[in-house]
């Protein structure tokens, strides 16, 4: 699995500092995955995702991204990479 | 219009057969760079001839201060810095009367045969850029194209370029403004507004100078200060000298004309509601529009033998009330413009009839902007149709032929944009004006309004052949009206019944032309009963919520009642319509929902005050805007910190960005992590990574404090410390009540050790807002003089303030200490001062249990009786003053040590700081940049905050998973106090690493069970470390391809997958095109629309499959470049191909349409614009059936021979 603080050669960072790290990739990342999820997704089952949200039930969230949404998991993970390897030019 | 008469006849022939020599063979070159000097001087020269004798283009260049790109009048163009380059701007329309063309890097260029003259329009969407040569000369190193502006073009041009310099915030920005301006109907009629102040408001809005409620004060601003010209221009005479007014020869008029100006392709209908609605277009369909309206032109010339034009370009048509109270078209004229009006002119004035409108009536003016390609010349269009109908005429409505209005759209448009019957109700015939027998001169409130606008006329007040007449008779009549309002405050009697009941009905009828200054007066208001005064408050809350507020301007503009019409109107779905509708009935403004009868909903409040309610809290609201924007200019890093992040978490952005406030305020990342510790220890954000921002009222109240209390010198001194929100709860200190109060935060534990002297005792609960503590020094006060409640609170707060001093001290030493730690050489002597510290601030907390037994001893014996209110006081007092003198200046010193260390660490050489920062910051940027391109950023940040928490959640997991030490990483989250998102990260990242062979982050049933080898590929290239972190180290050259390999397989395996599913999603409304989806079967015609190669045969080959994804994908930038969906598309291409030329002269032709299948070949992306190229391709399709490609010029003459 790509460990991202050794491809950006930040093995030695404190724990603290490593996890500051991941929240500030996290919003970036979740926001790409979002955009991506959005663009996918239809109008009703936006609505439908916005209802579930507001609901808070983690389980019915996941199922339902699972369905609409098959391919967000490798979304995901390409975005961390094309993130990481943002962060990593500018290292 | 600008280019009148610009081609001197003497010059006309011999030089434009010159030119169009000397253009012809510039043509034959491939480009233009490939002149050389001495050709490229000889075709300046002819443009220098032709542009001299005319005289107009090279003024112009100079007036703009910018360098002029050669041949002169070519371009406008700016030196980058001293670069010796050139930035060249060209407009999206521009036009030439010359011959040819240039070049084919532009999306260019139409030539158009009128009146023997070969005139060129040209859309060019990119900026060229020029080189300077060391010979001085420009060097064309992009390409451009050749063409002249007048003075009145370039500033359309220095507008227009602008918006080819927009990035896709300013886009967003600019549609604001639009949108916002619209709300001005006034204004946008108003030439000087539209040609002067506009441009100027909308850069500074645009560059965020000015905020969406300032740009709205300043509108109102604009339009409150033209009501006041009458006053300015000519003051009322007093009531002795006043003459009477003369006998109106035609009725007063009981309102006022509406010009709603929909031209220029600012609205469409949209019809994808249940209800259609005016939707405004973005800047981009709006600029397509703009070259449409010149396209358009170029088709119009149906006539071209006899050079005469046979362009309608105004229907006038009469709309009136029909008897159900919506709007019913009852006819519809024609005008014919001649090319010399419509080229030069407005329309003769005559040629518009004199329209004798009653208020119930509605003239449509529809086309204008087709017309009027210039705003100034649509402006003076608007202004002669306003100045030529009776003033006694209902509204006029300007439509725009581009949004297709049909006859049941122009009523469809006026019926949304005019209230019903009940509101607007038929005007009532006037008696003749007769002179109010008051036995005196009288005063503007004894006449009725068309007497006071005769007056005025007579007085020259008002002269009806100014040019500003129409803007002058909106300000006499604004001031008519606010001097009746206030007369009918002051003394209600002296008006005449008459004048209070036309002021009445006017006000009723059209209340937003009224200022705010419209008395209340029960002789003026309307019969609808007042809200009730306890629901306010609730209300003003319910407000606050915007949709709400939506919901309810609606509800009073438009008296929508209906859900479905309310959920289209809102942009919203029928569930929330229905939401909102019952919070409105709730607040006693609707009438409830009668689920048998199922009337239409009444509006039971008065609308007036309704209007001034939310006109009251958006007034608040605009408050704290201008304070975050005052806040924004503070000295205090602090205050600007606070009012920066305030502002963008308005935005849609609830986290404290640390790259934000590094680029916004040039900080070090120290500085910046104090301000975060600041924030934190403030209790404004969450000490977590994404630092929240937990109260955002705080926030606002917090500046709004210092915005009507700026501190003293000494408050700011304090200020620059770090808060706590701990609170130090003394033992047995009776407050007024003899309770003892307060409580604390529980979330803040990090000095809440029992083992740290330091530590005060804390209590769970509600924090105790921090009072400000009295100054002690002033001595003892006496009974009298001392507050009662005074006294636990100062205690309170003093002892509060200690334990709050100390701790932030002790923070400070601590991150000294953690700074010092990173230092390349550490310095142990600055060790021992830190130690040194701790002690000092020990000294001072020491002192607080013996002030605390002091305080708690004189609160027992007020307890027993033993003192009274008054002694107790006065003994606190004296303890307070005791402990002052003696902690203060301990405090002081540690703060000097603790201030001097601090200096003394940063003068030395720091560790380099974590450098994963700017990335981060870069990639959250890119990430905004791409959701500001997005079709509409602002639903999409909508629905991202709601669905945020769980995506945020994924991602977090992702990353942990990835992270390497993730576990170690999730410890740190628990260790911080961030238990619950620790533990949902930890079960993601168990669920995705449980095993030593790393596993996808989470799991992926679906993709996994894709065919084809590439999923594979893409799965192990993601699962497989190896691929992206080898064992060994691998060279930079190794990571950049192990990286770039995986993208690649990740483009691939996208399209496979968009391939491979049954039902695929929707395509990508932006340009971030995860998913390219394949065109319909059928849909593009390879053989029609794929260009022939160079020697001009057709490829027969089969495509291959990866030539058709290229060619797909190629295909949506291209629907994306004219804003059209792919399933637009695919309609559009089921045009069969005869009905679509059958349009082409259709004036009334969907332009999208005419886009789309002008772009329906994939390979003229960058001639999307270019007729030429768009004939190009249609020709080979069979209506012709040519086989060579033909010009413009051959295709018109392909036309007149078929008659068309």
């Amino acid at each position: 699995m790509l460990d991202i603080f050794k491809t950006l050669k930040l093995e030695n960072l404190s724990d603290e500092e490593k996890a500051e790290i991941i929240a500030q990739i996290a919003e970036p990342l979740s926001k790409r995955i979002m955009l991506y999820a959005y663009e996918h997704l239809s109008e009703t089952d936006r609505a439908e995702l916005e209802t579930l949200a507001d609901q808070a039930d983690e389980s019915k969230i996941s199922a339902f991204i699972k369905s609409k949404l098959p391919g967000l998991d490798q979304i995901a993970s390409i975005e961390a990479l094309k993130i990481i390897e943002e962060v990593r030019k500018k290292i | 219009m600008a280019n009148k008469d610009r081609i001197p006849t003497s010059l006309e022939n011999q030089e434009n057969a010159e030119i169009a020599a000397t253009l012809e063979s510039i043509n034959e070159f491939d480009s233009f760079s490939s002149l050389s000097p001495e050709e490229r001087k000889a075709a300046a020269g002819k443009y220098q001839r032709f542009t001299q004798a005319e005289g107009s283009a090279s003024g112009a260049f100079s007036q703009k201060g910018k360098y002029v790109g050669m041949p002169d009048g070519m371009f406008y163009a700016e030196e980058v810095g001293e670069s010796g380059e050139f930035k060249v701007f060209v407009p999206p329309i521009i036009k030439a009367e010359q011959n040819t063309v240039v070049d084919d890097t532009f999306d260019i260029i139409r030539r158009e045969k009128t009146q023997g003259l070969a005139r060129l329009h040209a859309q060019v969407i990119k900026p060229a850029t020029f080189k300077r040569l060391p010979s001085g000369e420009l060097e064309l190193y992009q390409r451009g194209v050749i063409v002249r502006f007048t003075p009145e073009e370039w500033e359309l041009i220095a507008q227009k370029s602008e918006g080819l310099q927009m990035t896709a915030e300013m886009v967003g920005r600019l549609e604001e403004f639009d949108k916002t301006l619209n709300s001005f109907p006034s204004l946008s009629s108003e030439s000087y507004f539209y040609n002067r102040t506009r441009p100027e408001l909308m850069e500074k809005f645009i560059a965020r100078e000015i905020t969406h409620d300032g740009l709205i004060d300043e509108l109102n601003r604009i339009k409150t200060n033209a009501n006041k010209k009458p006053d300015r221009k000519s003051p009322t005479p007093p009531p002795e000298n006043r003459p009477m007014p003369p006998k109106p020869e035609t009725p007063p008029t009981q309102r006022e004309k509406i010009i709603i100006d929909l031209s220029g392709g600012s609205y469409s209908i949209d019809e994808s509601g249940p209800e259609p609605t005016l939707k405004p277009k973005s800047i981009f369909q709006r600029g397509n529009l703009y070259g449409a309206t010149r396209y358009f032109r170029f088709l119009q010339p149906d006539d071209s033998k006899t050079g005469q034009f046979k362009i309608t370009v105004i229907h006038p048509a009469k709309v009136k009330k029909g008897e159900g109270g919506d709007w019913e078209l009852v006819e519809k004229g024609e005008l014919d413009i001649s090319p010399a009006e419509r080229e030069n002119e407005a329309p003769s004035l005559e040629k518009i009839p004199k329209w004798s409108l009653d208020a119930t009536e509605i003239l449509v003016i529809e086309g204008i902007s087709r017309y009027a390609t210039d705003l100034s010349m649509r402006e003076k269009i608007a202004s002669i149709i306003s100045e030529h109908t009776p003033s006694d005429a209902a509204d006029i409505l300007i439509g725009d032929n581009y949004c297709r209005p049909g006859r049941d759209d122009i009523v469809r448009v006026i019926n949304e944009f005019k209230p019903k019957t009940s509101e607007n109700p038929p005007a009532q015939p006037e008696a003749e004006p007769v002179k109010p027998e008051t036995g005196h001169d009288p005063e503007i409130w004894e006449m009725t309004q068309g007497q006071y606008l005769d007056w005025c006329r007579t007085e020259g007040i008002l002269d009806v052949n100014s040019p500003k007449y129409a803007e002058e008779l909106e300000a006499a009549i604004a001031h008519y009206k606010s001097s009746i309002a206030a007369q009918l405050e002051e003394n209600p009697n002296s008006v005449p019944e008459n004048v209070r009941e036309e002021y009445a009905r006017a006000t009723e009828k059209q209340p937003q032309q009224l200022d705010a200054s419209i008395s209340q007066n029960p002789s003026s208001s309307v019969e609808k009963p007042e809200p009730p005064t306890e629901t306010n408050t609730s209300l003003e809350n319910e407000l606050n919520d915007l949709q709400f507020q939506r919901a309810l301007q609606e509800v009073i503009e438009k008296q929508i009642t209906n859900e479905k019409r309310l959920a289209s109107v809102l942009k919203t779905n029928a569930t929330k319509a229905i939401e909102l509708l019952d919070r409105l009935e709730k607040q006693g403004i609707i009438s409830p929902y009668d689920k048998k009868s199922k009337p239409p909903r009444e509006i039971l409040w008065n609308r007036k005050q309704l209007r001034e309610i939310i006109a009251r809290t958006r007034g608040s609201r605009r408050a704290k805007e201008s304070t975050i924007q005052e806040a924004l200019e503070s000295e205090d890093l602090y205050v600007r910190c606070i009012a920066l992040l305030l502002a963008e978490s308005r935005k849609g952005k609830p986290f404290s960005q640390r790259g934000l406030l590094m680029e916004k305020f040039e900080l070090d990342r120290k500085k910046t992590d104090e301000i975060f510790t600041r924030l934190v220890a403030d209790g404004l954000i969450k000490k977590d990574g994404l630092r929240t921002i937990l109260n955002h009222q705080a926030m606002a109240d917090y500046l709004k404090t210092l915005s009507e209390n700026p501190p003293t010198q000494k408050e700011e001194v304090d200020q620059e410390e770090p808060k706590s929100e701990r609170v130090f709860i003394p033992e047995k200190i009776p407050n007024a009540d003899n309770k003892i109060g307060g409580k604390v935060n529980p979330q803040l534990e990090l000095y809440n050790n029992p083992e740290d002297p330091l530590s005060p005792r804390w209590e769970t609960g509600t924090p105790v807002p921090q009072q400000v503590p009295p100054p002690v020094s002033e001595g003892i006060k006496t009974e009298e003089t001392l507050p009662e409640t005074l006294p636990a609170e100062t205690i309170k707060t003093y002892t509060e303030k200690i334990y709050s001093t100390a701790n932030n001290l002790l923070i400070r030493k601590n991150k000294a200490e953690t700074r010092l730690a990173q230092l390349t050489s550490p310095d142990p002597e600055i060790q021992k001062s830190l130690d040194a510290l701790v002690k000092l601030t020990l000294q001072a907390t020491d002192k607080v249990p013996g002030i605390r037994e002091a305080l708690n001893t004189a609160g027992e014996r007020f307890d027993e009786g033993g003192i009274n209110h008054g002694e107790y006081l006065i003994e606190a007092q004296k303890i307070l003053d005791q402990a002052h003198q003696e902690i203060n200046p301990i405090l002081e010193r540690a703060e000097q040590e603790i201030s001097a260390i601090e200096d003394q660490i940063n003068s030395l050489p720091q560790l380099e700081e974590n450098p994963a920062e700017a990335g981060i910051a870069t990639a959250d940027k890119a990430t905004e940049a791409e959701i500001d391109k997005s079709e509409n950023p602002t639903a999409i940040r909508r629905w991202m905050s709601k669905a945020r928490k769980h995506f945020l959640r994924i991602a977090l997991a992702l990353l942990i998973g990835a992270g390497g030490g993730g576990y170690a990483v999730y410890k740190t989250l628990e260790n911080r106090g961030e238990k619950e998102k620790a533990a949902e990260v930890l079960k993601k990242s168990e669920e995705t690493a449980p095993t030593q062979k790393p596993t996808p982050p989470f799991e992926d049933t679906v993709s996994q069970k894709k065919e084809g080898v590439d999923q594979e590929r893409v799965q192990d290239s993601i699962k497989n470390p190896d691929d992206f972190i080898p064992a060994k180290e691998p060279t930079k050259e190794e990571r950049d391809k192990t990286i770039d390999q995986a993208l690649v397989a990740r483009e691939e395996a996208i399209r496979a997958q968009a391939h491979s599913q049954v039902e695929p999603p929707p395509p990508p409304a932006s340009n971030v095109s995860y998913e390219i989806p394949p065109p319909p079967p059928g849909e593009i015609n390879e053989t029609e629309t794929s260009p022939p190669p160079p020697d001009g045969k057709r490829e027969t080959e089969p495509k291959t499959e990866s030539a058709a994804t290229e060619r797909t994908v190629k295909l949506n930038q291209i629907l994306k470049q004219v804003g059209m969906k792919p399933e637009e598309y695919g309609s559009i291409k089921d045009t069969p191909l005869k009905q679509f030329l059958k349009n082409y002269g259709d004036p009334l032709y969907n332009m999208n349409a005419v886009t789309a299948y002008i772009t329906g070949d994939p390979y003229v992306v960058s001639h999307r614009n270019s007729l030429s190229v768009a004939i190009l391709k249609m020709a080979p399709t069979g209506i012709t059936g040519m086989e060579k490609e033909m010009t413009i010029d051959e295709w018109f003459r392909y036309r007149e021979s078929i008659g068309k």
